[in-house]
């Protein structure tokens, strides 16, 4: 019931951040999702934790070279307990506080997103998590065939950068580096 | 329970030898936290003029002074995040933020905003110009977002790059943008360099910008990827010269550009980068340092001919985001709030080996083509590259016996490796084929003890505890059974003892010997003389020889420190002059450096003026390996040594400043800081004076001592570790507070700092004041004569004025006319009328004794004064009958409350009598009263005589004079047609 009441917020949400992409402009060349998939994975000498969301929804603007991404950290499924699940959202990510995570930028390469092949790009952006703002540029695989891209990416994140600080007891449990891999599939709009 | 008290004992021993294996040479870690509760990120690194290092962070600018952090204080509306910093020297240290904005340090304490918007330049305008800074002016706009780097080029302008924002150069008070519509690559700048002549370099999502200005007008000239650049995103750069650069990459490392050349350039890109995006880079020394994102500090190492080779990497900091290349030759990289310091190019580890024990290695040697040979006890080891790597080849020579080990190594002039061991004699080897043989022709060399081994000019000397050998070949064979004469020193009285640790053949051709308890002795034209005595070492042991580049010989000793003979005189180094262990077993020269090595570092002793630094544990070189053979110079003057396991390379900091600087951080005037500047004036009672103040030596910061005076107060210097003094009670008086720092109880030839002030004699004392002071007292004092003097001279003037007026009132009383009128009338009275004789008479003594008791007073009452007048009055009418009417107004309490000067009335009666006809026909009428202005009037009628009556005006001068004197009050004489009045002033006592 909670997960589907999430669909449906994200889904409003996107509805804004493509308002905000659209504005007046007559020709578009705006690329979105809504169910793109993220997965995370601490490899802490103790412990694997992984855990995965499917609530990932963004915008690529082709003519403008932007982009925008959003996810809901509530919608994370996976964890080893629950009570591991309880301590991510409650001790680490303050999911209440700051519930989403965005990053919103600019595609560095010139490539034309609008032509069939497959791609390295670069994108640079401003990544909010915990409420903290790092400037990232994350590199992605991304295969266009028919107007429709598929986009692959793998980046690491450091908790220290977030300021989410792991206790000493967890050391062994929780890594520092999170290791991040995004799949998704934008359609032209 | 135990067990695991046990287990947590074990896995501690475990850890603690892990940890310091991980440690590169020289690596310190400093972490930065203003709190428990929060964190930074350290965002830029600069070091100042001054000395400090500066770290620009999120959580504001902090200043290092090798142990502690020191935040500056903030202005009004500076923001936090510290992001670019620059010193323009004499002129301002500039701060860049996060949000763009630009301030500066003032007085290296605190920062404040340089107004750059309109509105407060507008304001400013209207405020007049307070500060003396001058107002940029802003005709396209200012920077608006985080300024990433600051830079001043040779013609002054100042550079600043921004992150999204562009690029903007101030120049003659104005600033000015270059973006992407100037045509630059993108706004986006992550970093700025100078390229001369007249140019700045900008590194940015689209690759590279070179940026000038003709005039008013931009020129930029763009770099990218089809101009072979490996990736676009270049995040930093340093030009090199004037065409080539060095170039930090998102993805592909590293890269050496060619801004001329460009498709000839190369870089690493054939091997897979995999130390993350390069945040920072510089090149030092044939080095480059890259601070990468997920790899920490990496070094790579430039040959002739450009090869790239990884040097080390320390990854303990793991993302890096700055660096900076120290005055003293460190190198700092900092990432989120660590701070790390390393030795830099100067000290570099080259290979670890593999052994028992660490001191295993006795001897190390670096020969010709590059190689370096050691030993593991008795196994030689010959350390090569191969692939770029190093790589240990081992002889086997079995003829060392397994109890003795080797102890020297020589390479001779054809290359050969003479092997000196501890009771297996000599063996010379072949390092080609491996071949050797045990050298037996001298008798002193079987199974002998050799100690060291050491030649010039095809002489090699032998030194051992059998006593000294000479070699010299003989013959045209070069391989390793040419033909050697050999000659013996063991039993010449003259070298003093026959344990020999070391022999050296000087530039000069003198052969010296350091001996086992007989100091040192020479051999020149055959001839022995020993020093021991002389160098002030009798007795001594002594190690180890070495020359310096100035011909300067050196000598350790056991207990002695080292011992330095410069061609005329020994002189002694201990630990007063700054040595921390004066058994020092191990000396190399190189450049301007002697390194002597004991068992807890190496000293390094600065040939041209003594001055000691050192090698340590804050190096990381806890563990040097002290053996006499261990330390060998290349022919660039690096010097290999073991510490550990570990081989290092040191090559002394010939540039850089190998000595702490010393800065004077603050003033304070009773214990409140105060902005006070060199040269200030106190005032008296500003007497209590506190100096604060630093030494700055990075590679040492727990050695730093101090030495301070204060002239004018104190002779002597005194010895400190406080960074503080306060003298409480300053008497008046000029002084200089000096402070001197150093790195041991050494202080000759020690930067200085000095701080010059005055406290004045309180005003009290002044010259002004008491000059004032006599001046003052002399005024008062003329002022108090004058007074009186003029007081003394009134009252003789009154005296003079009474005497003449008593004298005209006797005159006028003992008149002959006067009397002989009164006489007259008495006659024609005591004819007439006996009685009113008797009465006339009466009245006639009464009016002359008034006179007489009168004549001395200032003042008389009305009333005393009216009496006499009554007696005038009733003798001249006696005389004149009724043709002198009297008339007189004047109550009785008025009487006795007024007073007047004596006789003035009298005298004015008789002056009526005198100058007027006084006939029944015409009488004259005098009136006396007193008038509404309270003054005492005396009226009459006039009617002068034919023959104006001859007389003196004197009489009423006199009361005029009187008057003046006695009161300051005038009487008033008025002389009108019908009436004569005069108008005296009533005075009240």
């Amino acid at each position: 019931m909670l997960y589907r009441k999430n669909k449906i917020a994200g889904a409003c949400k996107l509805v804004v951040v493509m308002l905000f992409f659209t504005g007046f402009q007559p020709k578009l060349s705006l690329f979105q999702t809504n169910d793109g998939t993220v997965l995370f994975r601490s490899e802490a000498p103790l412990e694997l934790i992984k855990a995965a969301s499917s609530d990932l929804i963004g915008v690529i603007d082709n003519d403008k070279r932007s982009f925008a991404f959003e996810i809901s950290i509530r919608s994370f499924q996976g964890f080893n307990t629950s009570l591991q699940k309880q301590h991510f959202h409650e001790n680490y990510m303050e999911t209440d506080k700051y519930p989403e995570a965005y990053f919103k930028g600019r595609i560095i390469e010139d490539q034309n997103l609008e032509i069939d092949g497959t791609y390295e790009i670069r994108a640079k952006g401003n990544l909010t998590i915990h409420n903290v703002t790092q400037e990232r540029i994350i590199r992605s695989i991304v295969t266009v065939n028919n107007k429709k891209i598929t986009l692959k990416s793998n980046f690491t994140l450091l908790l220290g950068d977030y300021n989410i600080l792991i206790p000493r007891v967890v050391y062994q449990k929780l890594a520092n580096e999170i290791k991040v891999e995004v799949n998704a599939t934008l359609t032209l709009r | 329970m135990t067990i695991v008290l046990r287990n947590i004992i074990i896995c501690c021993c475990l850890c603690i030898p892990v940890f310091s294996l991980a440690q590169i040479a020289g690596a310190k870690i400093y972490t930065l936290s203003p709190d428990e509760n929060s964190t930074l990120n350290i965002k830029t690194l600069y070091q100042i003029k001054q000395g400090y290092i500066l770290a620009g962070t999120t959580n504001g600018l902090y200043r290092f002074d090798g142990i502690n952090f020191t935040r500056f204080d903030q202005l009004f509306n500076v923001p936090d995040t510290v992001t670019a910093i620059l010193e323009i020297p004499g002129k301002d240290v500039l701060i860049g933020f996060s949000n763009g904005s630009i301030g500066r340090l003032v007085n290296y304490n605190a920062i404040e905003l340089i107004p750059l918007t309109n509105q407060s330049r507008e304001a400013e305008k209207r405020n007049d110009t307070k500060s003396d800074q001058a107002i940029p002016y802003l005709e396209e706009g200012y920077p608006k977002a985080a300024i990433t780097k600051i830079l001043e080029d040779e013609n002054n302008v100042v550079w600043f790059a921004t992150a999204g924002d562009g690029l903007w150069y101030y120049k003659n008070n104005i600033f000015y943008r270059i973006d992407d519509l100037d045509g630059l690559s993108d706004n986006y700048v992550y970093d700025i360099s100078l390229l001369p002549p007249n140019r700045v370099l900008a590194s940015t999502d689209n690759g590279i910008d070179i940026c000038s200005y003709v005039g008013a007008s931009k020129v930029i000239k763009t770099f990218t990827s089809k101009d072979g650049i490996h990736d676009n995103i270049v995040r930093c750069l340093y030009s090199d010269d004037n065409a080539n650069i060095w170039l930090g990459m998102q993805d592909a490392g590293i890269q050496y550009y060619n801004i001329e050349a460009p498709a000839a350039t190369d870089s690493l890109k054939q091997t897979p980068w995999i130390y993350g995006q390069v945040n920072s880079l510089f090149y030092n020394s044939s080095h480059v340092f890259a601070a990468t994102e997920e790899k920490g500090l990496i070094v790579f190492n430039i040959s002739e001919n450009n090869n790239i080779t990884l040097q080390y990497h320390d990854d303990r900091i793991a993302k890096i985001s700055c660096m900076l290349l120290d005055k003293e030759g460190n190198v700092w990289a900092a990432g989120n709030n660590q701070l790390m310091r390393t030795a830099g190019t100067a000290l570099e580890p080259v290979y670890t080996f593999q052994s028992d024990e660490s001191d295993d290695l006795h001897t190390l040697l670096y020969v010709k083509n590059g190689d370096l040979w050691f030993n593991k006890k008795q196994k030689l080891i010959r350390l090569a590259k191969s692939n770029g790597i190093l790589q240990e080849k081992e002889y086997n020579i079995k003829s060392i016996n397994r109890h003795s080990d080797i102890t020297s190594l020589y390479e001779d002039e054809n290359g050969n490796i003479w092997i000196g061991t501890m009771g297996s004699g000599l063996i010379i080897l072949d390092p080609i084929t491996g071949k050797h043989r045990v050298v037996k022709e001298d008798s002193l060399l079987i199974n002998g003890s050799i100690l060291s081994l050491s030649g010039k000019n095809g002489m090699i000397w032998i030194a051992s505890l059998e006593g000294a050998v000479s070699c010299e070949a003989i013959g045209n064979e070069t391989g390793i059974y040419q033909k050697i004469k050999y000659k013996n020193y063991a039993y010449d009285k003259s070298l003093g003892s026959k344990y020999v640790y070391d022999i050296l053949t000087d530039s000069k051709n003198r052969v010296w010997f350091a001996t086992d308890g007989k100091g040192i002795s020479m051999l020149e034209n055959n001839e022995f003389i020993n020093y021991d005595k002389l160098a002030g070492i009798e007795n001594e042991v002594v190690y180890k020889i070495a020359e310096d580049n100035m011909g300067q010989i050196w000598f350790s000793t056991n207990s002695k420190g080292i011992i330095k003979y410069d061609g005329k005189t020994f002189r002694g180094y201990g630990l007063e002059q700054g040595l921390t262990d004066v058994n020092i077993t191990s000396l190399a020269a190189s450049g301007s450096y002697l390194l002597a090595a004991h068992r807890s570092g190496i000293d390094l002793v600065n040939i041209h003026n003594g001055n000691i630094s050192y090698l340590d544990s804050e190096q990381g070189l806890g563990n040097i390996n002290t053996d006499p053979n261990t330390f060998t110079v290349d022919r660039l003057g690096n010097i290999f040594f073991a510490n550990g396991f570990t081989i290092y390379k040191y090559k002394p900091r010939f540039l850089q400043q190998q000595m702490p600087s010393v800065v004077i951080d603050k003033i304070q005037l009773f214990l409140k800081d105060t902005l006070i500047n060199n040269g200030q004036l106190f005032a008296a009672d500003e007497n209590n004076l506190s100096f604060y103040y630093t030494g700055l030596f990075y590679a040492e910061p727990g050695k730093i001592q101090y030495q301070y005076k204060l002239e004018g107060y104190m002779t002597e210097w005194k010895t400190t570790k406080d960074r503080i003094q306060n003298f409480p009670i300053l008497p008046p008086g000029v002084y200089t507070f000096k402070v001197r720092v150093s790195l041991n109880q050494n202080f000759t030839n020690t930067p200085e700092a000095s701080f010059s002030f005055t406290i004045e004699e309180p005003f009290w004392k002044q010259l002004w004041f008491i000059l004032l002071a006599i001046a003052l007292l002399a005024a008062t004092l003329f002022f108090i004569i004058k007074q009186r003097e003029s007081a003394i001279e009134k009252y003789n003037r009154l005296e003079r004025e009474k005497i003449q007026s008593q004298l005209e009132t006797l005159r006028n009383q003992i008149n002959p006319h006067f009397l002989f009128n009164s006489f007259n009338t008495l006659i024609s009275e005591i004819e007439n009328n006996p009685d009113k004789a008797v009465k006339y008479v009466e009245h006639l003594s009464d009016f002359y004794r008034n006179i007489v008791v009168h004549k001395e007073k200032d003042l008389i009452s009305l009333e005393e004064e009216i009496n006499i007048l009554t007696d005038y009055i009733f003798i001249q009418q006696k005389r004149y009958e009724n043709a002198l009417q009297f008339e007189m107004n004047i109550s009785v309490p008025d009487q006795r409350a007024y007073y007047v000067v004596p006789l003035a009335l009298q005298l004015l009666f008789e002056n009526a009598i005198k100058h007027n006809v006084v006939s029944v026909d015409e009488p004259l009428h005098i009136q006396l009263f007193i008038n509404d202005e309270k003054q005492l009037v005396v009226r009459n009628n006039i009617k002068e005589k034919f023959q104006p009556e001859k007389g003196s005006s004197m009489g009423l001068q006199n009361i005029q004079k009187r008057y003046q004197l006695i009161c300051s009050k005038a009487v008033i004489v008025e002389n009108d047609e019908y009436f004569f009045t005069v108008k005296i002033p009533l005075i009240t006592k």
